[in-house]
């Protein structure tokens, strides 16, 4: 068995009853709600309770994607990573994940995945993702395309971290005549999914 | 005047057609909510025109194939349509999603068509003006936006739809979610061809539609060479629905107009 810390970095200093008169707290929450300086305290002292981790002995600290929410303050899970990377030494970073389909060139994914495995020396642990239906309502993607999108994604990132670039790749959705990954992954065939 | 419930088929797609009436064709393409019952307002028509109303591909009894991933694809695929059933000289009328399909399909290639009838379309935006987004909203808001008179979305909401029925309606959301996502409710490419829909068109709007924004309307009357609008009073975005009798008296008015 192995443990991980994991949180989503919810807004704490919400306000509540505020918040009540709302549809959702997701998508249609007014970001006039959020205070960045009281959000500067929050990044501070979550990202402090994650690195703690590794001084508990937990296996790996898990960030997660979330995107236009009091929920979850981690619209760009891999930039949590990236800090967290500086600021631990061998506990494991397990991104969970990031939504695929989301994006329109899933390239940038495996780009900053290969960043932050090299950047970490292979303490990288990648998680795919569809994401929540919340999400296409702020990504305007079609989620009636998801699956699709997903799996293509899935199956283009795989190939640009394990085939020997450049190499053309012909998808339904993501069409691209140039694949060829600098850097590639620091764990072999690539990080663990 | 029953209508006649049969089918239709079009390379490897088979479709749910309604028909009633004699006479000159009118081909009506329905909105997102596809064709639950007939109308009032297809009777009023029928009493002078033959009045197909085809249940498009993945919606209601419809084939929903695969490779219909888009408007621009539904619109090739009624082309095909009218050409293979011998369909000519038609009067196309389309509700929202349907008369952006049926802008769609004159944009390509109106030879079978000789007029065209808009009750709030979709298909072009207004900048700044969006589009009610009945993606988020509930099931309860989403009936009663539809209307302007409350009374109407009340008996439907009393309405207890049984599990077959439930089913229609998730095959049709998924269809409209595919068709009509994003970019949400238009297609970008569509108001820079409308020049090419050379046939009078009547633009028919509700002043109280909460869906298409009635500030659409004038765009469409712009665009379109030879068009009119006629704006109804308390009335949401089914014209044909809310105000049949005025609407089909619009309608065949122009019709007689054109012929």
């Amino acid at each position: 068995m192995q443990l991980v810390s994991f949180h989503l970095m919810p807004y704490r200093p919400l306000d509540l009853e505020e918040a009540a008169k709302h549809r959702s707290p997701w998508v249609v929450l007014p970001n006039r709600l959020y205070d960045p300086v009281k959000g500067a305290e929050e990044y501070a002292r979550h990202i402090d309770a994650l690195v703690y981790a590794e001084e508990l002995g937990f296996d790996a600290i898990g960030v997660n994607e979330h995107h236009q929410t009091a929920y979850g303050l981690m619209p760009a899970p891999n930039l949590i990573a990236s800090a967290l990377i500086q600021r631990t030494k061998t506990i494991k970073i397990a991104i969970l994940g990031r939504a695929l389909p989301l994006v329109n060139n899933p390239i940038y994914i495996a780009e900053e995945f290969a960043m932050l495995d090299v950047m970490s020396k292979g303490r990288i642990i990648a998680g795919f993702v569809r994401g929540i239906g919340s999400e296409y309502h702020s990504s305007g993607v079609n989620p009636y395309f998801s699956h699709e999108r997903f799996h293509e994604a899935h199956d283009l990132i795989i190939r640009a971290w394990t085939e020997p670039g450049p190499f053309a790749f012909d998808g339904e959705h993501f069409s691209l005549r140039y694949v060829n990954l600098w850097p590639r992954p620091y764990q072999s065939p690539h990080p663990p999914v | 005047m029953p209508a006649e419930l049969g089918e239709l088929k079009v390379r490897d797609v088979t479709i749910r057609l309604h028909r009633a009436g004699r006479g000159c064709k009118i081909l009506f393409l329905h909105g997102a909510g596809g064709v639950p019952q007939w109308l009032p307002f297809f009777d009023a028509l029928a009493e002078r025109y033959e009045v197909l109303v085809p249940e498009h591909p993945g919606f209601g009894g419809s084939d929903d194939p695969p490779w219909i991933r888009s408007m621009p694809d539904l619109a090739m695929f009624y082309l095909d349509l009218v050409e293979e059933a011998g369909l000519d000289r038609i009067h196309l009328i389309g509700n929202s999603l349907g008369g952006w399909l049926a802008a769609e399909i004159l944009i390509r290639d109106r030879s079978r068509f000789n007029s065209l009838v808009q009750l709030a379309p979709a298909g072009i935006r207004v900048k700044g003006v969006p589009c009610g987004d009945n993606f988020i909203w509930g099931p309860e808001e989403a009936v009663s936006n539809l209307y302007h008179d409350q009374s109407l979305a009340d008996r439907i909401l009393a309405l207890t739809p049984d599990e077959e029925q439930v089913d229609l309606m998730l095959k049709n959301r998924f269809t409209v979610a595919k068709l009509g996502w994003q970019p949400r409710w238009f297609n970008p490419d569509l108001e820079k061809w409308l020049h090419r829909v050379k046939l009078p068109a009547l633009i028919v709007w509700g002043d109280g539609d909460k869906i298409v924004p009635p500030a659409n309307a004038a765009l469409w009357r712009e665009r379109l060479p030879d068009a009119r609008l006629v704006m109804v009073e308390r009335c949401g975005h089914l014209p044909h629905v809310e105000q049949a009798s005025l609407v089909a008296r619009h309608i065949l008015d122009f019709l007689e107009g054109v012929e």
